[in-house]
């Protein structure tokens, strides 16, 4: 069987970086005790260092601001070792690139968006969505491979660990280019961080109710996140918009208002702990996810939630 | 400058909503499914549409698809929308989750017909596999390009924009390469209009054999595709109760 | 008007309470205009003048009320429920409110017995119909606003449904009608299987568009529900008139199948393109319903007339893929929002009818005509879903880029292209409107429309609606009476 590799890539655009490196070691030692971790961070990160006590690689690297994710790979090529091993990358967009880099300049097969991962001898067994996330793909490329990992599959890690030993390497800078241009549309998603989230699918049919329903969250110090057909329509920003083709978070409660529960959507959430669904078809696909449910409209059970509130 | 959208016909899974899966072979007869170009790729193909329209003489626009062939008539309406050719490599293999071999016959094509920009949506969403771009980058040894937002054309070079997590950069690009456009891109490819249609009815799709040489690359092996059910039970109750639960639960994690 | 805006919302906030009372700008855009004016909307361009508020009535009494006062002080008055209207029905004008009464909603009353279903005005037709087939039943009435309709605009505007050729339209479906009238009369009809009581007074009522009254209550039959024995085909056609002539063998002897849908070469392809390769000709779906031994000797029936008119029989998974995406949904509606803001592509229909002798000569003139005056059109087509005896109606859709400067603009576009179809179908005594009503998009044709009945109609609306506040302009022009 072949040893595990695993690099987690700070771009220094992710704020989550420190979070998913830590996610990532976790998720390598628990499939090879014996995981070689390593960090790429680049020079202008703010993200901070992953809060694990356990000890990795960090390799530094400065590219005045830019991110040069085909250059990151060669970099990483001619700085990390070169026997045999499972590479495992960081499910972050950077790092999906990264790993692809990585892998076709050492010539080793690839795969990226898996979300599990089964060793099995001189093979690697790998699972991934597949046909818009309906369905799921068992593929097994040989063990001396690189795999990227895809959203939300690597646990959450809390704060308050201590800090395991890190030997530090600097590479060699990468000039930016002359004519870089950075810029942020906004700033980091609250959904990423929420504990608690409520969803809002198309059983809820207008933008007054969907306000409603931001009320009631606010006051319960949830975040709002959103299907498909309503970011479509612009009640919320694209940003809000959970599933497979939107964010995929992990917070420690759920509850989802009027959401069917496609296979697309669910994905998004596929890190809840507990999940709450309220949807009026008995039937609907949503309460095959969650724990625990009521069969009903959903603004009487928001009544119900507000008489509550109001009690208190 | 020679623009070359690579795009994959799939089907509409969104369309579908509730429908069955019939899984036979580790295959999924898509016969009857309703099909479109990849979305991601349908929005590679509108980006370049709209810079072929800034720059009509100097841009050529051809779109290229490795597929059996049956996938024509999605492909005719790109010849109304003025791309100057649309080609179909011909290989009948499973490439459903064969990036490498897609690639390497894009490759093929490109040693062949050089261009200067070839183009890719982020991934297709029946394989979702999301590294055919960079493994045809790599196969003609060319820069490469990912997370790209919007381009356009300077003189010979092009001016991108692309993300990397929660920032965007903008930087000029030169000598040709690959670009992969980001996820997040979801612009609607423009529909032809019936004069346009007509205008192109004697225009034809070309069609070539797949390339036989051997790929430098290899591709996982599909040992099974599965509809997951899970077995969850979940606990039905009334909204008064399951109000309380919520309730309860925000209160625990404050 | 003889009362100040003020004045009025504060009147209606007595009757409704005043949270049921809204005057926030977003409300009032939103509810000044209906389908026909969704490109505009899309842009936040709204062209209609906005109504002073959107009043919502609980109930039949507040209904009363509402309408007592604003005949008394000459307020317009715009009846909506679900919203789904298509003609500028719901186009709001100078001083009026729009009467919205989809909180009226909730089953009255479910006989098993005698095979009804009475529901409040603004109860929706999705939640009646999946509560029917819960326990076996079906109301047979499935128009592709399904999901958003509500049964009291159902009844004013004549809706029909896409399994019409076997239930009926909602003039076949409906059994009693409660209306109040613009004075606060409230009329109930009794629920009786048929009558000759002088004229059929819901008749009077039924397609009204909001012109006369407001339905408060519906009473509709409702079916056993068999979807295992249904029997479904679907065939191509060499050409449209080919399936017609098909349809109308079927009808003329007697089968009903509850769906008999033609689509024409540009709308079998825009349709079906993405499912097969219909080789540039005609899809027709079949559906038959009902007790096993109806629907294998309806569907005996159909295969033998196919033969006959050369139809190639393919698979019948395209009736259900027909089936799995016929109707609007929330995301159907949100993603043509999307690509009308992006593309500018605009999608409309306008439905017709006329007999099987003039049908064909419609669809010729239609086709001949029409499209030359389309800018940057990219499908024109029709298809006929709706057969009767003596004709059919056909669908005629239409999409093209409405690459205007401003969004008030694509109003002339729509426009043009209704009237150029509406004088062909006259010209061949069709009707301009099957089952989408006059609305205020078709309401200078009424004359010609009704041809000397027209006069009949004038009376109605002065017997009932004397002040003329029942949402004028819909169904005749709002200066009807200075026109003469």
């Amino acid at each position: 069987m072949e040893h595990i590799r695993a690099v987690a890539v700070d771009s220094g655009y992710n704020s989550s970086a420190a979070k998913d490196a830590a996610g990532l070691f976790t998720y390598a030692r628990e499939l090879d005790s014996d995981a070689e971790l390593y960090l790429l961070q680049l020079e202008h990160s703010s993200a901070g260092l992953p809060e694990t006590d356990l000890s990795y690689t960090l390799l530094k690297v400065s590219c005045g601001g830019s991110v040069e994710c085909q250059r990151l790979g060669n970099i990483l090529s001619g700085n990390l070792p070169d026997s045999q091993a499972l590479w495992l990358f960081a499910p972050d967009s950077v790092g999906t690139q990264v790993a692809a880099f990585f892998a076709v300049e050492r010539k080793l097969p690839v795969a990226s968006h898996i979300t599990e991962v089964f060793l099995a001898g001189d093979k690697v067994q790998l699972k991934r969505m597949a046909y818009a996330g309906n369905l799921a793909a068992e593929l097994e490329l040989p063990s001396n491979s690189v795999v990227s990992l895809a959203k939300g599959v690597t646990s959450r890690i809390k704060n308050g660990r201590e800090k395991g030993k890190i030997v530090i390497k600097r590479l060699d800078d990468i000039a930016a280019p002359e004519d870089l241009k950075i810029f942020f549309e906004h700033g980091e998603n609250p959904l990423i961080k929420a504990e608690r989230v409520f969803a809002v699918g198309r059983g809820v049919s207008s933008r007054t109710d969907l306000e409603r329903i931001e009320y009631v969250a606010d006051r319960l110090g949830a975040e709002i996140a959103v299907s498909r057909p309503i970011a479509t329509n612009g009640w919320k920003p694209i940003s809000r918009q959970l599933g497979i083709s939107g964010e995929v978070i992990s917070p420690e409660m759920c509850l989802l208002l009027g959401v069917s529960g496609t296979s697309a959507f669910l994905y998004g959430i596929r890190g809840a702990e507990q999940v709450l669904a309220v949807n009026n078809d008995k039937s609907a696909a949503v309460f095959n996810r969650a724990q625990s449910g009521t069969v009903a409209d959903w603004d009487e059970f928001m009544e119900e939630l507000e008489k509550l509130i109001n009690k208190k | 400058m020679k623009l070359l959208c690579c795009v994959k016909i799939v089907g509409n899974f969104e369309s579908c909503g509730d429908c069955e899966w019939e899984i036979e072979d580790n295959n999924v007869d898509l016969t009857f499914y309703p099909k479109q170009i990849n979305c991601f790729d349908a929005s590679c193909v509108e980006l370049a549409l709209r810079r072929k329209k800034d720059n009509p003489e100097d841009i050529s626009l051809n779109i290229l698809t490795v597929s059996d062939g049956s996938d024509q008539r999605f492909l005719k309406p790109m010849l109304a929308l003025g791309v100057d050719r649309c080609v179909i490599i011909k290989d009948e293999s499973d490439l459903r989750f064969a990036p490498a071999s897609v690639a390497h016959q894009i490759a093929e094509f490109v040693k062949r017909e050089p261009q200067d920009w070839i183009l890719f949506g982020s991934y297709q969403s029946v394989g979702q596999n999301g590294v055919t771009g960079i493994l045809t980058a790599s196969l003609l040894n060319i820069p490469c390009y990912t997370g790209v937002t919007e381009f356009s054309v300077i003189g010979m070079d092009l001016q991108i924009t692309y993300k990397a997590d929660d920032a965007f950069l903008t930087r000029t690009v030169s000598g040709g390469g690959v670009l992969i456009l980001d996820e997040s891109v979801t612009t609607l490819l423009r529909t032809p209009t019936i004069m346009q249609v007509m205008a192109s009815k004697s225009r034809s799709i070309e069609v070539e054999e797949a390339s036989k040489n051997e790929c430098d690359y290899i591709d996982p092996v599909l040992c099974s595709l599965q509809y997951e059910h899970t077995e969850n039970v979940c606990e039905m109750l009334t909204p008064a109760q399951l109000a309380q639960r919520v309730l309860k639960l925000c209160e625990e994690g404050e | 008007m003889l009362v100040t805006k003020e004045q009025v919302v504060a009147a209606l906030q007595k009757i409704v309470g005043a949270d049921k009372v809204s005057t926030e700008l977003a409300i009032l855009q939103e509810n000044s205009h209906d389908r026909h004016m969704k490109f505009q909307a899309i842009h936040g361009v709204f062209p209609c003048p906005l109504p002073i508020c959107v009043c919502k009535a609980g109930c039949t009494e507040q209904v009363v009320e509402v309408l007592k006062y604003c005949n008394a002080n000459l307020v317009n008055v715009v009846p909506k429920t679900g919203g789904s209207a298509t003609e500028g029905g719901l186009q709001t004008m100078e001083n009026c409110i729009v009467l919205d009464c989809s909180d009226m909603n909730g089953i009255i009353e479910f006989n098993e017995e005698d095979m009804y279903i009475t529901c409040k005005g603004g109860t929706p037709l999705i939640y009646v119909e999946h509560w029917l087939q819960e326990r076996g039943y079906t109301t047979g009435h499935s128009p592709q606003s399904q999901e958003f309709a509500q049964m009291g605009g159902l009844v004013a505007t004549r809706s029909i449904g896409q399994f019409s050729n076997l239930y009926g339209g909602i003039e076949d479906l409906l059994l009693a009608v409660e209306v109040v009238l613009p004075d606060g009369t409230v009329c109930k009809t009794r629920i009786v299987p048929r009558k000759a009581a002088g004229p059929d007074v819901r008749h009077m009522i039924m397609g009204g568009e909001g012109a006369l009254g407001v339905i408060t209550e519906v009473t509709v039959k409702v079916f056993k529900y068999t979807p295992s024995t249904m029997w479904k085909a679907a065939y191509l056609m060499e050409n449209f008139h080919d399936g017609l002539n098909l349809i109308r063998d079927i009808m003329v002897e007697g089968y009903k199948p509850s769906t008999a849908r033609l689509y024409d070469v540009g709308d079998t392809e825009l349709n079906f393109g993405d499912v097969i390769d219909c080789k540039g000709k005609c899809i027709i779906l079949f559906i038959a319903e009902g007790h096993e031994e109806i629907t294998q000797a309806t569907g005996k029936a159909i295969v033998q007339f196919a033969d006959k008119w050369h139809g190639e029989r393919i698979d019948s998974k395209v009736v259900d893929i027909w089936m799995g995406r016929r109707n609007y949904t929330d995301q159907t509606i949100a993603d043509e929002k999307v690509e009308i803001m992006e593309t500018k592509k605009v999608y409309f229909s306008t439905e017709i009818c006329a007999t099987w002798s003039n049908i064909h000569k419609i669809y010729d003139a239609v086709m001949a005509r029409v499209p030359q005056i389309i800018p940057n059109l990219i499908v024109f087509g029709g298809h006929a879903s709706h057969s009767y005896l003596n004709g059919t109606c056909v669908y005629f859709i239409y999409q093209y880029n409405a690459y205007v400067d401003d969004p008030a603009d694509e109003i002339v576009i729509h426009e043009n292209i209704v009237q150029a179809i509406s004088e062909e179908v006259l010209r061949y005594n069709g009707t301009v409107t099957h089952h989408h009503g006059m609305g205020k998009l078709k309401a200078h044709l009424y004359k010609e429309e009704f041809g000397s009945a027209y006069k009949l109609m004038e009376r109605l609306k002065v017997a009932l609606d004397p002040n003329n506040i029942m949402n004028p302009g819909c169904i005749m022009p709002a200066d009807w009476k200075e026109q003469k």
